[in-house]
């Protein structure tokens, strides 16, 4: 008797739920037409930034009337490809690398071949960002946020007591390092490690001496491929980056600890008392990873600079900054035209924005509207940077960009293969063709 | 991962007074080799789950700073504990709603499997037909394929039906992975079974149907309750399958929602923590109800195979 109960319950369960599904399916088949609703799919993930970015989602659906919603995947790279293989390609998606997204570049609306508004952004968005999304003369996205790279972060507090100064140049750079050293402390903190794309925050330090060594003109070969790793420009750029990261004492433990220490958890050492080290160079969204103490008094307690520029090298201040990108993915939804146009636009955002952290890639925002001064300044170097370039590994081929690059910075700075090595290895894992 | 372990425990459980029975009464050097052998496996297997208990009721930044172990020294200060990660997790958004899909998307993957199967097991059995030890082979060979070989022909498929992202998907995928193993386990128990109790019912003039119904299934409980244990405990924990034919949104499940908790560049990892044990909760209400009959289930599929 019991086993017959069982299985009736099993049944009416199963019954139960093939009933339930019914429902969800015939709601979301429902809509269409007009009222045809929109659904943003993108990599920002984390409790607190998706709260931030339903806001600010919320927002736009007030400000075009329509139904707006944003869903999140931390495995947004290899998802996008199977879900617009699989036909359930979302409307529009938040792509974080714009290499990807010229790789998918055949399922994408341009937006030159739609009316979403492409000339009005392009001309408030700060210059070089579409470039970074462009193929064949065509815009395949554009950018919805931006975190600078480029900048020196200090614990403003002791930096000040001991008397430090805010280097303009490469070299006043490694006296203040050589300054910190004689004072006894450890200059630098620098961390690698982040789960699988540990070795990215040294992509990122080869690409801002790249840019600074060689120049912008190099760097956009360089990512293009057309100038190798183990290019004497390259290799120039490496070992400036090499003279900070790896003479002896300016990190506490060496290369090996660089490689082990996690990259967010490493800036928090800044602001020990006393500060366990004195400089780290992070992009701006470091500051979520800070002390909660430090991010709630952040004016006071922390101060930043741009990366300074390289003797005989570039002259002026290039910028290196990353962001997301949204693409229209499903032009026959009007409703995402016009959701794309408000996206692109120098009005969305703005919830983001005051949290901090990331910065509005157009010059036409208000940075007072920014939570704190720090970010305002950053806001005011982008924007009067020389130079502004796009993240190099997001644009390389995955084998490199989201590959070799990382794994070789960790095999050099760990100190396991010799620079010319890892950068012919490099060379050798770009793809052909 | 934490699911693997619970199987082991009953299943050692069995072997370890089977032994003495078998040989000489004697307690010797060997009952005390079994049992410290057996007291390092269950350290090591739950010292991880423990690990990650305790770190889930720790603050962020004291985890970041000290292993879990060294709260032993101090467990009973109770200012070191705290339900923040729980609260964090509990609260998160559109979980409750993730809780029911995940329901949604178990019971069915679990049933369907386990109907079919029982039909084909019966089938194979009982049934004589021309080819059916080849059938059979066949099909216990696609035991060997795994399941991530097929996402992208899948995925063509079902975009072609247009159900991808809708809980059919999920169902159909999780359903016929399970198969193999599911058919494989039931024929085995169900070859086990007297067979004079089948053939008196054929004396007696009851179809096929009716003998399934009313004297196979309710005698194959044992072996159907286990599978369904196994079953439901992989569909429940699988992220991959979901994420990708169901994907974020609305018809998301649990572990799909929890893995966006961590932020975009890994921040809040240790939300993960409380996360794992809350996934947990359902699973182990499943197996703790259903495993009188696991243990039945598995030994007697097994040894009668």
């Amino acid at each position: 008797m019991r086993s017959r109960n069982t299985l009736r319950l099993g049944a009416l369960v199963f019954a139960g739920s093939l009933v339930l599904s019914g429902c969800l399916g015939a709601e979301e088949g429902g809509d269409g037409g007009e009222n045809q609703s929109v659904t943003i799919f993108g990599g920002i993930t984390g409790t607190e930034e998706v709260k931030l970015v339903k806001e600010a989602v919320a927002e736009m659906s007030e400000a075009t009337g329509v139904d707006v919603k944003y869903e999140p995947s931390r495995d947004f790279t290899t998802l996008i490809r199977s879900k617009v293989r699989g036909g359930d390609a979302p409307d529009i998606a938040l792509y974080p690398q714009p290499g990807l997204l010229l790789d998918m570049s055949s399922d994408i609306t341009p937006l030159d071949d739609v009316d979403a508004g492409l000339d009005a952004a392009s001309e408030t968005l700060i210059p070089g960002f579409l470039d970074s999304a462009s193929k064949d003369g065509k815009v395949y996205g554009a950018p919805i946020d931006q975190a600078p790279k480029s900048l020196v972060w200090y614990p403003k507090q002791a930096f000040q007591q001991a008397g430090y100064e805010e280097p303009t140049t490469h070299q006043e750079l490694l006296d203040l390092t050589d300054q910190i050293k004689q004072d006894g402390e450890a200059p630098w903190c620098i961390g690698l490690e982040s789960g699988p794309d540990t070795g990215w925050p040294a992509t990122d330090w080869l690409e801002d001496y790249v840019l600074r060594t060689a120049g912008p003109d190099a760097y956009d070969q360089w990512v293009d491929g057309e100038l190798a790793f183990s290019s004497p420009e390259v290799k120039e750029a490496a070992e400036a980056m090499g003279d900070v990261m790896l003479a002896e004492g300016n990190v506490q433990g060496g290369g090996q600890a660089i490689v082990n220490a996690p990259f967010g958890e490493s800036s928090e050492r800044m602001f020990e008392d006393p500060p366990g080290c004195f400089l780290h160079r992070q992009a701006s969204f470091i500051t979520s990873f800070f002390p909660e103490k430090v991010q709630e008094n952040l004016d006071e307690e922390a101060g930043v600079f741009v990366l300074p520029p390289v003797e005989d090298g570039f002259d002026g201040t290039p910028i290196l900054g990353s962001g997301n990108f949204a693409a229209l993915l499903n032009s026959e939804n009007e409703n995402a035209v016009k959701v794309m146009e408000y996206l692109i636009s120098d009005k969305f955002g703005t919830p983001r924005y005051e949290a901090g952290g990331i910065l509005s890639p157009h010059t036409t925002f208000d940075t007072s509207k920014y939570p704190d001064e720090v970010t305002k300044q950053i806001a005011e170097q982008v924007n009067e940077a020389d130079v502004f370039r796009f993240d190099g590994s997001d644009l390389m081929p995955a084998e490199v960009g989201t590959g070799s690059f990382w794994t070789g910075m960790v095999d050099w700075i760990g100190g396991r293969k010799d620079l010319d090595t890892v950068l012919t290895e490099i060379d050798e894992s770009w793809p052909s063709s | 991962m934490t699911t693997t372990t619970p199987p082991l425990a009953p299943d050692t459980e069995v072997s370890e007074p089977a032994k003495p029975s078998g040989g000489k009464p004697r307690r010797g050097i060997g009952t005390i080799i079994v049992r410290v052998a057996l007291l390092v496996m269950v350290l090591v297997w739950t010292i991880p789950t423990i690990g990650l208990l305790v770190t889930s009721g720790r603050e962020p930044t004291v985890v970041s700073n000290s292993g879990w172990w060294s709260v032993l020294s101090s467990p009973l200060d109770f200012t070191q504990w705290t339900a923040q990660n729980y609260d964090e997790v509990l609260t998160a958004q559109g979980m409750g709603n993730a809780f029911l899909n995940s329901l949604v998307v178990t019971i069915p993957a679990t049933v369907i499997p386990i109907l079919v199967a029982a039909f084909a097991a019966y089938a194979f059995t009982f049934m004589k037909f021309p080819g059916r030890d080849v059938f059979f082979i066949v099909l216990v060979g696609l035991l060997v394929i795994p399941l991530q070989v097929a996402f992208i022909p899948l995925l063509q498929i079902f975009g072609e039906i247009g159900i991808v992202g809708t809980f059919p998907a999920v169902w159909l995928a999780h359903a016929a992975f399970g198969m193999p193993l599911a058919v494989y386990l039931l024929r085995n128990y169900m070859e086990g079974l007297p067979g004079e109790v089948i053939e008196s019912a054929k004396v007696d003039g009851a179809s096929h149907f009716v003998t399934f119904w009313r004297l196979i299934i309710p005698m194959s409980t044992p072996a159907l309750a286990a599978y369904a244990i196994f079953q439901f405990l992989w569909v429940w924990n699988d992220l991959l399958v979901a994420l990708i034919f169901l994907g974020p949104g609305e018809n998301e499940v649990v572990t799909v929602n929890l893995s966006t908790l961590v932020g975009t560049l890994g921040s809040d990892w240790h939300l993960l923590t409380a996360a794992a044990f809350v996934t947990m909760i359902v699973p182990m209400i499943v197996f703790l109800s259903l495993q009188r009959y696991f243990v039945r289930g598995l030994t007697a599929g097994s040894v009668k195979g």
